[in-house]
């Protein structure tokens, strides 16, 4: 007996899954044919990471070389917690053309040294060079025993996917386990293209600097990306907040919505 | 009918009353951003005119009808903090070359 209520018809959810996904070419896909890109990021690092004490206490600068401290995490020094690691730097690492959001995320020290520049002193629309968020299978796993998944999947980092997977055809579609996806190999992007075209010879980003990032598809729709800014969720189907909570996720901070111009229907009646 | 693919509202409620923070909504135009504010402003605050021709039948005493502007206002209140919809909500716009930057 076919469900009572038709807006939550499997069928339904099948024809909006592909639409949610960052590496699809759907109408309201938001990367490709929409030309989408999301730049991330990450927090600036606070005027007083060289000399915390002196910019906190408002005391004099010291005459002698600070000494490098690892901060405490006492509650009565909030402030410090919050620094990065001193055993991260920031550097440019990888590029996400199937999401087309560019992370810039920390990078731990002993990483090789990157020969290009950094994605701070270009235009943002003249590169698509991200800073990839250094994997966090393990650590999310330890920190998430929930997730019952394992959180590490390969983004192509140089070439455009549209993939768009049917919903039908998707076993991840009418199953309730989130998945990660993979997105498949696509072809380039068209000339008229607004976006640079990535290639293997890009010269912004080399191989051995490719990173991971996360990306999982949630039962109810939509896809969740960890970034360093925290995670990022392309459409908000209703109940998705419960995805990320069963799994141990953390819940997202940034949505992205999907395009008005397919969706008004939906979201807004008109 | 179709299915929402904006259901912002908990994830909302869940940043602002538990996490002390407010959601990023990353949206196409400012177009976009005026229509979840406003369905944002009725479905949370409620109504910022009350229409008392739509809102009671027409025989109804003008002396029995509540001040349901007053009483939204009133629960608009969190202590001494007046909510505002800026509090709960941000938004990214993507940009002409469709760019949208997130920060921190």
């Amino acid at each position: 007996m076919p469900h009572p209520n038709p807006v939550f018809k499997d069928d339904d959810r099948a024809a909006l899954r592909p639409h949610l996904r960052p590496s699809t070419i759907s109408p309201l896909s938001i990367q490709v044919q929409q030309q989408r890109r999301i730049l991330v990021h990450p927090p600036a690092l606070p005027s007083f990471v060289s000399s915390p004490r002196r910019s906190l206490m408002n005391s004099p600068p010291p005459t002698t070389q600070p000494t490098h401290r690892k901060p405490s995490l006492s509650p009565k020094r909030p402030l410090l917690a919050l620094l990065p690691s001193r055993t991260t730097k920031y550097t440019p690492m990888s590029i996400i053309p199937s999401t087309h959001i560019a992370v810039l995320a920390p990078l731990p020290l002993n990483a090789p040294p990157s020969p290009t520049p950094s994605l701070l002193d270009q235009s943002p629309t003249s590169t698509i060079t991200a800073f990839a968020r250094t994997t966090m299978d393990a650590k999310a796993s330890r920190a998430h025993p929930r997730a019952s998944w394992p959180a590490n999947v390969v983004i192509p980092t140089t070439s455009f996917t549209s993939g768009a997977g049917n919903g039908k055809n998707d076993p991840a579609a009418s199953g309730s386990i989130p998945t990660l996806i993979s997105p498949p190999d696509d072809p380039p992007p068209s000339p008229e293209s607004p976006l640079p075209t990535l290639t293997a010879s890009t010269p912004l980003v080399s191989q051995h600097q490719t990173r991971q990032l996360n990306l999982v598809r949630l039962p109810r729709g939509g896809t969740y990306v960890a970034t360093c800014v925290g995670p990022i969720q392309v459409g908000i189907p209703p109940e998705t907040i419960k995805d990320c909570l069963n799994a141990g996720l953390s819940v997202p901070r940034h949505y992205v919505v999907p395009p008005i111009q397919s969706t008004a229907r939906e979201r807004f009646g008109h | 009918m179709g299915i929402n693919v904006c259901e912002f509202e908990f994830p909302a409620y869940y940043f602002f009353f538990s996490q002390r923070q407010s959601l990023n909504l990353i949206v196409d135009s400012q177009e976009v951003e005026d229509k979840i504010r406003a369905v944002f402003q009725e479905t949370l605050f409620g109504p910022i005119e009350i229409e008392a021709d739509a809102d009671f039948a027409p025989g109804y005493s003008m002396d029995k009808r509540p001040d349901l502007l007053k009483e939204s206002l009133y629960f608009r209140k969190v202590g001494d903090t007046f909510l505002e919809i800026n509090m709960i909500l941000q938004f990214t716009h993507f940009d002409a070359a469709g760019v949208a930057t997130v920060k921190h």
